[in-house]
């Protein structure tokens, strides 16, 4: 799995992990049943603190997504197969809002909105 | 895609030096010692200790077993050279098939059928005289086919159909971070095979220090050797970051890589375990390239600056390639100070 932050951002790092962990199930990178890495090891390897990688883990946590069990770390749950389905949907979205010209900004609250 | 002449030179090569010969020393080897059968005693001498023959069988079984092992290396070697090289992949590896083939053959056939020999006209097969001179040559013999049959080859380094591809670097803005991680693991079957041979092992030496005999702490050290190497080589973490690429047993260690500094292509291969690194494991090929080879198929390969492969089989490899890519060309334009 794939996880960059950019500290540039304005999105909260905690935020960006969240968003790479979930970019990484919808290319169908996750598997449930697979760990996450160790907190630690993330927080080492992006240079950011343990408790900003925790808390995005936490917030996995609560949207279903892992399960986190003592000694087992975060293991990923059966959530991530509906994002997995997306995959190729969302792919050829993108590519023809690109080609149409429409920012990421813009196509995000499009499908806001429409989903409401 | 026609199969480039050089291949087709090399795949002739193999198949004279570690297919035909070797099969032909085999068939003359066991006619000699079908020959010899009413000359040589009913039983005759199989194994031999120090002190003088100490193992015994039919004399038929020599040239039956001589057969079945000869004519099945052959097909061993050969059947790895046709499977693996399918897509017309050619490589070092193969080239030391071939020469292993035809040295493992002298080895064997020459010392048997010398020994062999060696009882024609004995009443006793207890009389058999040592093997110290047909061991010596036929090692000697052993040595200078393999020798022989590697430099009888061409040097041959081929892609195939399925050559490694180069991928896209990553879109990484100027600060962003990023880490790539995943486990790679042997496959079940090759998991199963490791540890149905380490309880036979175990149960080997139970037996053996119920006999009573010394043996069995040699056994039980490699019984104990086994099941941590076992342990340490069954799943590896594979981890890019701005450090580079890290290799690491879930343990620590074993642990390999490359620094970020050090690299310089990245690509995503295709492995043949046994065409490419003679096997599983973790490998060095004859051209210097390292491999961590836990299955056939997708793999991470980074050339060193050295120009050393670094090879790890590994699912969705292009996208570590992709990240590491991106991280070493920031790092030549923007090396950091360390």
């Amino acid at each position: 799995m794939l996880i960059r932050v950019d500290p540039t951002s304005g999105t909260p790092i905690f935020a960006q992990i969240v968003a790479s962990v979930h970019a990484d199930a919808a290319a169908g990178r996750l598997n449930p049943g697979d760990r996450l890495p160790s907190a630690r090891d993330v927080a080492g390897a992006l240079g950011v603190n343990l408790h900003t990688v925790l808390r995005a883990y936490q917030e996995l946590r609560d949207e279903g997504l892992v399960d986190m069990r003592r000694g087992r770390g975060a293991v990923v749950t059966e959530a991530v197969e509906p994002l997995a389905h997306l995959h190729h949907d969302i792919a050829a979205l993108v590519a023809r809002a690109r080609t149409l010209g429409l920012a990421a900004d813009t196509l995000a609250a499009l499908v806001k909105e429409t989903y409401r | 895609m026609t199969v480039p002449a050089a291949v087709r030179t090399a795949r002739r090569r193999f198949l004279l030096i570690g297919c035909a010969l070797p099969a032909a020393i085999t068939l003359v080897a066991v006619g000699l010692m079908v020959a010899w059968l009413p000359e040589v005693p009913p039983t005759v001498a199989t194994h031999w200790s120090g002190s003088g023959p100490d193992g015994f069988g039919p004399a038929w079984s020599v040239p039956l077993g001589t057969a079945v092992l000869g004519f099945g290396l052959v097909a061993l070697f050969t059947g790895i050279m046709l499977v693996g090289t399918r897509d017309g992949r050619w490589g070092p590896m193969l080239r030391l098939l071939a020469a292993l083939s035809i040295g493992t053959n002298v080895l064997l056939v020459v010392g048997i059928t010398w020994s062999f020999g060696l009882q024609r006209g004995l009443a006793d097969p207890l009389d058999a005289p040592g093997i110290g001179l047909p061991l010596l040559v036929s090692t000697l013999l052993a040595v200078g086919a393999g020798v022989g049959g590697w430099f009888a080859q061409p040097n041959v380094t081929a892609e195939g159909r399925t050559p490694a591809r180069t991928v896209e670097p990553l879109d990484l803005a100027a600060g962003e971070r990023a880490v790539w991680v995943r486990t790679t693991m042997m496959t079940r079957g090759g998991m199963v095979a490791i540890i149905v041979s380490i309880i036979a092992l175990a149960i080997g030496t139970v037996v053996v220090a119920a006999t009573g005999s010394a043996a069995w702490w040699v056994m039980l050290g490699v019984t104990v050797l086994l099941v941590v190497l076992a342990a340490t080589t069954f799943v590896f973490r594979v981890r890019v970051d701005d450090r580079g690429l890290v290799v690491r047993s879930p343990l620590g260690i074993p642990r390999f890589g490359v620094p970020l500094a050090e690299v310089e292509a990245v690509a995503v291969t295709n492995v043949h375990p046994t065409a490419e690194f003679g096997g599983w494991g973790i490998r060095l090929a004859p051209d210097g390239a390292f491999g961590i080879v836990l299955r056939a198929g997708e793999a991470l390969q980074v050339t060193r600056r050295n120009g050393r492969r670094f090879v790890v089989t590994v699912d969705d490899a292009a996208t570590a390639a992709a990240l590491l890519e991106a991280l070493s060309a920031r790092e030549r334009v923007d090396p950091p100070a360390r």
